[in-house]
């Protein structure tokens, strides 16, 4: 399923975040989102998510605006935020009940087969959600967003305070997401993330602009600092 | 359907989860309440407590009308009931009242029957102990009445005697003073019987002792929210986001808050009640159970809106604290309303306290009020509607 914002405006505090954006994830694509903090990277996903409204401007999956109604978003698109959306003091178990809606059958099949046994969160069921590490936390969060089986994947800096090892595990894991006909839209400010991307995008002064793929740390600094790139 | 059932579920357990904080805040609460009770307790009756006020007489040794007259107020059956007179010396009687044997003394002075015929009224010098307490502003109560009511006698009579003088009786006057003198006294007290008696109590139509007991466990219901506040604090934004889109809106979460609050605070305070109910404290009954849902669940609505309003740990239970002892002052839970301004008095049939404190009243006067229902159902209504809209305005 194909993803298309069009024309997106976001103002807060009479502030303009957003002006005009414009983007499109086809399945078996990842658009990898950079920019400076607060240029409205999280903004822009979090409207792609549905959880915040836009001023202005139509999201389509698969051909259908799903801006009106919550059900389409809940179906088409799996969010991770930065921050982890997961009850804290209960278990993982509990915690996977929720999003799977109850359905103990479906979180089986996904034990074994899916996103939450790709991931690796069979062992760790019965822990409690507080006393797991923050690589544990973050992929608790992507199978919980994952319940759904949405065809995009919106992930916003995933590998924010993570270890290597499970920066790397995250990654294989879109790798074959995307493999099964998946979409992903990431944003991250690290260039190891990154390489998982397709296409690239930088957000300038509410502006989304492509870039070029596989460009070095120092020309995406001048990429998002507006500078003129002499290469 | 079924995600509102399963979230329902989930934030049940996770209250659960709480049950130990909120016993051990509960047994710490009353460990507090009993000590602020014990010291209150000491400063309003001093070092001892008795009930009755014993007051030491100095009277004349000679003069023998006087004594009478003290031998018969101390008969009459309003002092009697409360004071025990003991006569002794002056000297002696201070040194009781500086020692603290004595609440308070009455300095009978030489002449004092006559003073009251002749109507010079020679005064009882009255002599109380700093640190009487309670005893000692009733014995001064008394005092007070009993000078009023001499007064009002001593009128009749003058008046009398004016009326006498002016028709020119002049030889009538004194025989006029002794017949009303002894008339007087024979109808009052003869007469008495004629007025009911009518107990009126400050705290309506509950006694003083259930008045506090119900006080008591509205606060208790309140702040015995303060040891589970980790779980009181709102949801970060994200996960109430998120929840959104699975059609688990703010209102519902909210509802499910005030339940899961409300069942944590029934489960705190069924061990008192049933202890009271099995002490013979309160009587198990359908109003007992009504009364005590309702004002739990009214008690979690007021919490949860308060720890919205606050949006943090430290502010939920700062807020929590400050708002909720000061709206308890003025619903008259510390002092009843009758001793608060009228002001106070119009105002607090609306505050949370009042609205609970009326609603447990229910089970002790055992009376089904829909009025007082109605009420609690608006407040429970109201700090729902007013939860949902303080997180609309923070997030």
């Amino acid at each position: 399923m194909m993803l298309v914002a069009k024309d997106i405006y976001k103002c807060y505090h009479r502030r303009d975040i957003l002006k005009g954006v414009d983007l499109m994830a086809k399945p078996g694509e990842c658009v990898g989102v950079i920019g400076s903090n607060g240029c409205g990277k999280t903004t822009l996903l979090s409207i792609l998510a549905g959880t915040v409204r836009a001023d202005r401007g139509q999201i389509q999956a698969g051909g259908h605006d799903i801006r009106r109604n919550p059900k389409d978003y809940a179906r088409s698109v799996a969010y991770v935020p930065q921050e982890n959306p997961l009850i804290e003091e209960l278990t993982v178990k509990d915690n996977m009940l929720l999003w799977y809606k109850g359905s103990r059958k479906r979180m089986k099949q996904d034990l074994e087969e899916g996103a939450a046994g790709i991931l690796g969160i069979g062992p760790m069921l019965g822990r409690r959600v507080d006393q797991l590490s923050g690589g544990m936390k973050k992929r608790l969060s992507i199978a919980c967003a994952l319940s759904n089986h949405a065809p995009v994947l919106i992930l916003d800096e995933p590998g924010a305070a993570l270890d290597m090892e499970c920066k790397a595990d995250i990654r294989r894991y879109l790798i074959r997401y995307m493999a099964q006909g998946g979409a992903v839209i990431l944003t991250s400010h690290e260039t190891a993330e990154l390489s998982v991307c397709t296409r690239m995008c930088v957000l300038r002064d509410g502006k989304l602009t492509p870039i070029e793929k596989g460009m070095s740390e120092e020309q995406l600094i001048k990429e998002i600092r507006g500078d003129v790139c002499i290469d | 359907m079924w995600v509102h059932l399963i979230f329902l579920k989930l934030e049940l357990k996770r209250a659960c989860k709480r049950l130990p904080h909120l016993y051990a805040g509960a047994i710490m609460l009353f460990v507090m309440a009993g000590v602020i009770a014990l010291l209150s307790s000491r400063m309003l009756y001093g070092d001892q407590v008795v009930g009755r006020v014993p007051v030491g007489v100095s009277v004349p040794q000679k003069d023998v009308l006087a004594r009478q007259a003290v031998q018969m107020i101390s008969s009459l059956e309003s002092v009697e009931s409360v004071c025990d007179f003991q006569y002794m010396d002056r000297e002696t009687c201070l040194r009781e009242l500086d020692r603290g044997n004595l609440y308070a003394v009455l300095d009978v002075p030489e002449g004092f029957v006559e003073g009251i015929m002749n109507g010079t009224n020679i005064p009882v010098k009255v002599w109380l102990s700093e640190d009487a307490g309670a005893e000692g502003k009733l014995f001064q109560e008394l005092a007070d009445a009993g000078a009023l009511t001499l007064s009002a006698s001593q009128a009749g009579i003058y008046a009398g005697n004016e009326l006498y003088q002016t028709m020119g009786l002049h030889e009538a006057v004194r025989q006029l003073e002794a017949d009303l003198n002894k008339k007087y006294m024979d109808y009052s007290l003869g007469r008495a019987g004629y007025f009911r008696h009518q107990s009126v109590q400050a705290t309506g139509d509950v006694s003083t002792s259930e008045f506090y007991m119900i006080s008591v466990y509205v606060l208790f219901l309140f702040l015995g929210a303060i040891p589970v506040s980790g779980y009181l604090l709102p949801a970060k934004h994200v996960m109430r986001r998120k929840l959104k889109l699975f059609g688990i809106g703010k209102g519902y979460q909210a509802a499910v808050k005030v339940l899961a609050v409300g069942m944590l605070l029934s489960a705190a305070t069924l061990p008192v009640l049933t202890a009271a109910v099995w002490t013979g404290l309160a009587e198990g009954s359908r109003f007992l159970a009504a009364a005590w849902l309702l004002s739990c669940i009214g008690a979690a609505a007021v919490v949860v809106l308060v720890y919205e309003l606050a949006g943090s740990l430290l502010g939920g239970i700062m807020l929590l604290f400050f708002v909720i002892t000061a709206q308890h002052f003025l619903a008259g839970g510390f002092l009843p309303l009758v001793f608060l301004p009228a002001s106070v008095q119009n105002m607090a049939a609306w505050l949370p306290s009042a609205i609970l404190m009326d609603t447990i009243k229910m089970a002790v006067t055992m009376t089904w009020e829909w009025e007082t229902v109605l009420e609690c159902g608006a407040l429970i209504g109201g700090a729902w509607l007013l939860a949902m809209l303080a997180e609309v305005i923070r997030s």
